[in-house]
């Protein structure tokens, strides 16, 4: 006996639940839902091991999204009305997210035409059924949101088809990064004086030790915490947006990070003494600078904005 | 103790953007699809199966940035859809700060470029302003100046006007006298000239209108001052050839002039036209004893002129010139003394220092008595060269 069989019962009574609690079952039977929903119920918890109880699965179950997955069951089934009701209901959604993922109008309507390519299942399997990415969606979150990911997907996978870049981001080695991490510390770094060599070999030096110091504590920081880090420093989140993903109010995602920053702080000042021997002036006076030179960029870039309205100006005067 | 945001530790780590390497032997050794990304962006995952993808996902930058990517496209989720809907792309214009539609597009552009446009505009019209202020000071300046010429030498104020317009035209002279007699010659010529290069079909109207006009001036005058081109009517018994020197040199200093003289000539032209119209009444009030060959004269450079033709106007002020010069000028004890500026200038003086002397002092009593006597007789403030030596008698 499967742990799938074991848990059987428990997952037709939660179908059964589901079908009830839609508004549209689209006259699905409770034996269609539940061997679709086996599948999900599988992947995300009996994956863990015979530990998962009974509840456990009616509870995952009851936690799908009835009107979204009875739509998709029913499409599946090739119910043209389900069909006609997913293309009304969700094409503004899939055009509105192609249209934020792609650079302009054109790119996002092929890109949205496509998705529902895929939807539909234009591709035959060789036994003759076709295949659709619907299969792929288990119901546990929202069916927009579901279709957002799709489209990033498929966004992501045109880029990458279109030029390697992302893989070669991806399979970048580890040194290159920090060498790349160290120049670029470099060159934005406020006391690279530039004329003196010793300076510039000591500016290397001294941003070499702090990428890796901040390697090294990132890299202990909870995972948690290094993903919060990350989706707001690397992926520009906001804090709102972390807050929703982790299921936090803003306010506290707010103050995980300010405890991130602490962490870190600790890390690179510990890491920076003990591992490359720094004192503690020479840290403070880092770290001050550091904060100084982005306040400088941000002045620089303002004046380059304010010099390039200035000459967009001028050309515009004399062509006029 | 309660944290404060780090700005130092963010600054650091802002810089560190993408310079910190994933980590291998992440707890799910592939990435995640579509429906698990979506269901941990929407926090509906099991707590177990999501802390395991969380540990994925903080080391696989590839399964975060799609995630950071699609949780940024589900923002306003129910909203955006139904903005979608109504209006085809709502997107666009929600997320952007008000200040950067300022560096957007040719706003800034053409803002700067309406703020030129103001600005030159405003100084044209300050400019403007200015020339019909010294316009306006120019016409005043010669009002001023026509009773003086009345009182003083008693001419008619037609002439005065069109000395005084004369005046105007060749702005280097402060007053109509010292223009007449420094300048008369030259501006004569300097018209003369000018006509011909400015209104050549005017210009014989204007000769004959002059030519009966000259024999009631005196004649050693008029064998200097007509133009260079000589008119056909010039007497012949003239001594030609200090005429010819003459009008060599005065031909010279017109093609000096004769720049100064085309430039002024459009803002003399209007100065002229209004001058002309009054003159053209005064001369009709103009007393009696300036009746006859001068009123005629006058009537017929009126005629001329308030043709508009500015030209013919200044001829006319060459023809005032020479009647007023007649009266400037007097011979004393075998000297020539020409009134400039209120004095009479010996013609023998070529300037420099000269003696001052008031009159009754012991100094004035010790002078020759032939140079008191001229001052006697002119009265006034006298410049004398006597001797060698320039006296100037108050």
């Amino acid at each position: 006996m499967t742990i799938a069989d074991r848990h059987k019962r428990a997952v037709d009574e939660a179908a059964a639940r589901l079908i009830s609690r839609a508004a549209n079952a689209r006259g699905l039977e409770v034996e269609a839902v539940s061997s679709r929903v086996v599948p999900s119920v599988a992947k995300y918890l009996l994956v863990y091991g015979a530990e998962v109880s009974t509840a456990d699965v009616g509870g995952f179950v009851d936690e799908i999204h009835a009107d979204d997955l009875c739509l998709i069951v029913a499409c599946e089934r090739n119910d043209e009305k389900a069909w006609e009701d997913l293309v009304a209901t969700f094409d503004p959604v899939v055009k509105s997210a192609a249209r934020k993922i792609t650079a302009n109008a054109e790119d996002a309507d092929e890109l949205a035409s496509s998705i529902w390519a895929e939807l539909y299942g234009l591709r035959q399997a060789a036994d003759g059924t076709r295949k659709s990415k619907l299969a792929y969606y288990s119901g546990r979150g929202s069916l927009a949101g579901w279709l957002r990911a799709i489209i990033s997907q498929m966004a992501v996978d045109r880029f990458r088809k279109q030029s390697r870049l992302v893989q070669i981001e991806e399979t970048r080695e580890f040194e290159n990064l920090a060498e790349e991490s160290s120049n670029n510390s470099n060159n934005d770094h406020v006391v690279s004086h530039a004329e003196n060599p010793e300076e510039i070999f000591s500016d290397k030096r001294t941003a070499d030790d702090v990428a890796e110091a901040l390697r090294h504590t990132v890299t202990s920081l909870e995972p948690e915490d290094r993903l919060i880090l990350k989706m707001y420093y690397f992926d520009d989140l906001k804090l709102k947006d972390i807050a929703a993903v982790f299921g936090y109010h803003e306010a506290t995602a707010s103050r995980k990070l300010v405890r991130v920053q602490n962490e870190v702080r600790k890390g690179v000042e510990k890491a920076l003494k003990t591992k490359h021997g720094w004192n503690d002036g020479e840290v403070k006076k880092y770290l001050a600078e550091t904060a100084a030179g982005l306040g400088i960029s941000f002045e620089k870039m303002f004046a380059v904005l304010m010099l390039a309205a200035i000459l967009q100006d001028f050309v515009v005067r004399n062509v006029l | 103790m309660e944290l404060e945001f780090d700005k130092e530790i963010d600054a650091l780590l802002r810089k560190a953007k993408r310079g910190l390497p994933a980590v291998t032997g992440a707890a799910v050794d592939r990435h995640l699809d579509a429906d698990e990304l979506a269901a941990f962006a929407e926090n509906a995952l099991p707590e177990r199966t999501r802390q395991t993808y969380v540990v994925h996902l903080a080391d696989c930058d590839a399964c975060r940035e799609m995630l950071s990517s699609f949780v940024t496209t589900a923002l306003e989720k129910a909203a955006a859809a139904a903005a979608f809907a109504a209006q085809p792309a709502p997107v666009a214009a929600v997320k952007i700060p008000w200040y950067r539609s300022l560096f957007r597009g040719s706003n800034l552009a053409y803002a700067m470029g309406g703020l030129v446009v103001l600005f030159s505009g405003f100084i044209g019209l300050l400019v403007y302003q200015n020339e019909q202020r010294d316009a306006s000071r120019a016409v005043s300046q010669v009002a001023e100046t026509r009773p003086t010429p009345r009182t003083e030498s008693e001419m008619p104020q037609g002439f005065s006007n069109a000395a005084a317009s004369n005046t105007a035209a060749n702005s280097n002279s402060s007053s109509p006298i010292e223009s007449v007699t420094k300048t008369g010659v030259a501006v004569g010529s300097a018209n003369g000239s000018t006509s011909t290069t400015t209104n050549e079909e005017t210009q014989p109207e204007a000769r004959t209108d002059l030519a009966p006009a000259k024999p009631a001036s005196e004649q050693p005058l008029v064998a200097a001052a007509p133009p260079p081109q000589a008119s056909p009517q010039m007497p012949k018994d003239e001594p030609a050839s200090t005429a010819d020197r003459d009008v060599k040199t005065e031909k010279e200093r017109a093609a000096g002039k004769l720049d100064d003289a085309t430039i002024s000539a459009d803002t003399a032209k209007r100065k002229a036209a209004e001058d002309q119209r009054e003159l053209q009444s005064a001369a009709k009030n103009a007393p009696s004893k300036v009746a006859g060959p001068r009123q005629q004269q006058a009537n017929a450079q009126n005629s001329v002129v308030t043709q508009g033709r500015t030209v013919d106007g200044l001829a006319t002020g060459t023809g005032a010139m020479l009647e007023k010069k007649a009266e400037l000028r007097r011979n004393v004890g075998g000297k020539t003394f020409e009134m400039r500026s209120g004095v009479w200038y010996d013609s023998a003086y070529g300037g420099g220092g000269t003696k001052d002397i008031k009159r009754g002092t012991e100094k004035y009593l010790k002078l020759d008595e032939g140079l008191r006597n001229i001052a006697n007789s002119l009265g006034g403030t006298v410049v004398i060269v006597w001797d060698g030596r320039a006296y100037k008698i108050k």
